[in-house]
């Protein structure tokens, strides 16, 4: 069938056409060069690359923004369009296999939040004995050989935040749900925070943890499913912005706001405006702007070599020494009713 | 129980072609009929167990909420049982889930009229419902590759458009679409009720639906037989595109929000629901009541799990193995079908 065939491979063509021409400055795979239009050069000749994971959800958006300045204050060539690698789910394989493909790409410095202590260890081994530092951002790794240091919030300490926040709203009296991913590391421990706080006060009675699937729609309907559960519920916290949202759903279509409290997290517009309008009490949320700014700032120490611990125009790293802390926590800030509109007006809303 | 055995007797070869049809079609019957009333008895029983466990199971307030997750879902599986009648399926709703919910919501948030607005969220579907057809019956492509191209497609679309990040609108026009309620009921709900009892009447009488069977048990006899059997697929899939979109859209007013990475995994839902209900992957079996009941007990062991308080980590473990026993039992009871079927042929009684 002839004609089917010749159909078949226009068809075909038309589409790899319309990708190029679609795509053509929004790869995220292979840098152009961007240095057209800059009168001055960059102070670090290669690319600086920022791999997460689950990279399409609006999260990691703050990050990205303080990646971004810290980059332009340092004259640093970074941009989100350009630099930011990572796969679509939580898959440790596809990010060490990334790890891996920017070290033999020759990249100057590379930036992750590790998807667990384990699953890249090896690759980020091997961009360090390649001589490309690597930093992590959100949390550290399980061999700190393999890195120069990590900046971010205790997960931990995050439920210890949020939990101490909650107990003291319901005056410690009362049954807690808990939506999260159960699996992913950062949750687990965010969860295991939550949990461990809570369970200290004896009028609290934490549930089981319910898992959301990092989905909207199937959050929404098990915390629903927990509200009808548990009459007399009085706390619905949120790991995550989606945990956060989909609590807040459930709530309001319960018609039950003002009677349980919701703690989400982190800071989507979604949450920000349940937070305006009351259905949500507050969200703890990371300072994922200065985290990442400061990563930034980190590299570029590194690369430029310009700290002098030892003394006076001898440099750190040439001679052996970590410039950097290994650990830099970064904290956490409570956004309720009496800051949110500050959040909102920074979104441009 | 088989009707219209022949009892042996001289019958002209035309009486034997139309008595074998009569046979053949009674014992699917039967089998079908028993997948159904084996689902209402599990639910039934699942219910009367939850209930025992929970007291907040047996609520208006928690059928309600459950309500709305399963019309959004038991539009797109009436497609899906559809299609899998025929012997094909399509795994692209939950992008076009995706991509119908964000034509929606940007267009109601652009100030278009709600009702246009969804009108143009539906002929988006139907569209990628009609890209999906005419590849898979013009082209001849697989549509297992098929439809997996435009799921990655659209939402890959939705994901550059929106930036990954979730549009929120919640206006009374908006919201109205999923949350109104007749008596306390669902709107969504007595509509999906509605269309559910129409179409399956008409799937077991109206002839253009019943030639979905023939397409599905036999595809080269069909076409023999005169039925446009690329023509049927096609409507099929523009119909499954359109029903995704419904679901996309009301979804997104019940979420007051669009979501591009939302309802991932919702196509694997639906066709598991259609193979609990009677369904077979190969086609030719299933009913759309049958596909309800299945889906209807997706929902409940979901919303059961919560109700119980089982450990997160092992609500995957347990749902697998309900699907398992569900699909057994199915098994087992169509087995059972077959072995009479065998021993009344051993009797000497002729089914021809």
């Amino acid at each position: 069938m002839n004609k089917r065939k010749v159909l078949a491979l226009l068809l075909a063509l038309a589409m790899v056409l319309a990708v190029f021409t679609a795509c053509g400055g929004t790869e995220t795979e292979e840098p152009v060069s961007s240095g057209g239009g800059e009168s001055v050069a960059p102070t670090i000749d290669g690319e600086i690359a920022y791999v997460s994971y689950y990279t399409t959800i609006p999260y990691w958006n703050d990050g990205l923004r303080g990646l971004e300045a810290a980059a332009e204050d340092l004259g640093i060539d970074f941009d989100r369009t350009k630099n930011f690698y990572g796969p679509t789910d939580g898959s440790g394989a596809d990010q060490a296999r990334i790890i891996d493909e920017l070290v033999a790409k020759g990249v100057k410095g590379i930036i992750v939040s590790p998807i667990d202590g384990d699953a890249i260890l090896g690759a980020c081994e091997n961009a360090m004995n390649n001589g490309i530092p690597v930093i992590t951002v959100i949390s550290g790794m399980n061999d700190t050989s393999t890195y120069y240091g990590e900046l971010g919030a205790s997960n931990y300490n995050v439920g210890v935040t949020g939990g101490t926040y909650a107990a003291d709203l319901i005056g410690g009296q009362g049954k807690v749900g808990i939506l999260t991913i159960p699996g992913v590391p950062v949750h687990d421990q965010r969860a295991q925070g939550y949990v461990e706080t809570l369970e200290s006060y004896p009028g609290i009675e934490v549930l089981p943890l319910v898992n959301t699937d990092a989905d909207p729609a199937k959050g929404q309907e098990r915390a629903a499913a927990l509200i009808q559960a548990n009459p007399d519920l009085k706390v619905l916290i949120g790991t995550d912005s989606v945990g956060g949202a989909a609590a807040a759903r459930a709530v309001k279509e319960a018609g039950k706001v003002g009677e349980i409290v919701v703690i989400g997290m982190d800071r989507d517009e979604d949450l920000l405006g349940y937070i305006k309008e009351g259905t949500v009490t507050a969200s703890v949320a990371s300072k994922s702007f200065s985290t990442k700014y400061m990563a930034m700032q980190y590299m570029y120490w590194i690369l430029t070599d310009t700290m002098e611990d030892i003394g006076p125009g001898v440099t750190d790293v040439a001679n052996g020494i970590p410039p950097i802390p290994l650990v830099t926590d970064t904290g956490t800030m409570v956004i309720d009713s009496s800051n949110v509109d500050l959040f909102l007006d920074a979104l441009g809303k | 129980m088989v009707e219209g055995i022949s009892d042996g007797g001289k019958m002209s070869g035309r009486d034997d072609i139309v008595n074998k049809q009569k046979t053949t079609g009674a014992i699917t019957r039967t089998m079908m009929q028993q997948t159904e009333f084996v689902l209402i008895i599990l639910i039934v029983i699942m219910c009367i167990l939850l209930n025992s466990i929970n007291e907040g199971f047996f609520t208006a307030a928690n059928f309600r909420s459950m309500s709305r997750g399963f019309a959004i879902e038991g539009f797109i599986v009436i497609g899906m049982c559809f299609l899998l009648i025929t012997g094909v399926f399509d795994i692209s709703v939950a992008s076009v889930m995706a991509v119908s919910g964000y034509v929606f919501t940007s267009f109601a948030m652009a100030g278009v009229n709600t009702w246009i607005a969804l009108l143009l969220a539906l002929v988006s579907g139907g569209l990628v419902g009609l890209c999906n057809g005419l590849i898979i019956t013009k082209l001849k492509v697989n549509p297992f590759i098929t439809t997996l191209a435009t799921m990655t497609i659209c939402r890959g679309l939705v994901l550059a458009i929106s930036q990954g990040n979730p549009i929120r609108l919640s206006t009374p026009e908006f919201n109205a679409f999923s949350a109104a309620e007749i008596k306390g009921v669902p709107v969504m709900f007595i509509v999906l009720v509605i269309v559910l009892i129409v179409l399956d009447l008409m799937l077991r009488k109206v002839r253009w639906f019943r030639q979905l069977y023939f397409i599905g048990g036999n595809e080269n006899s069909a076409e023999l037989t005169g039925i446009n059997v690329m023509r049927m697929r096609l409507i099929l899939y523009i119909i499954i595109g359109t029903l995704a979109a419904l679901g996309g859209a009301l979804s997104s007013s019940r979420l007051s929000a669009s979501v591009p990475t939302a309802y991932v995994g919702t196509e694997m839902k639906l066709m598991v629901a259609c193979v609990i209900g009677g369904c077979s992957l190969n086609g030719g079996r299933g009913t759309l009541f049958g596909a309800a009941l299945g889906l209807a007990f997706l929902f409940l062991l979901d919303n059961g799990m919560v109700m119980m308080g089982i450990d997160i980590y092992w609500f995957q473990g347990i749902l697998g193995v309900f699907l398992i026993a569900v699909v057994l039992i199915n098994t087992f009871s169509s087995t059972s079908v077959e072995k009479s079927q065998s021993r009344a042929r051993e009797k000497g009684i002729r089914l021809s």
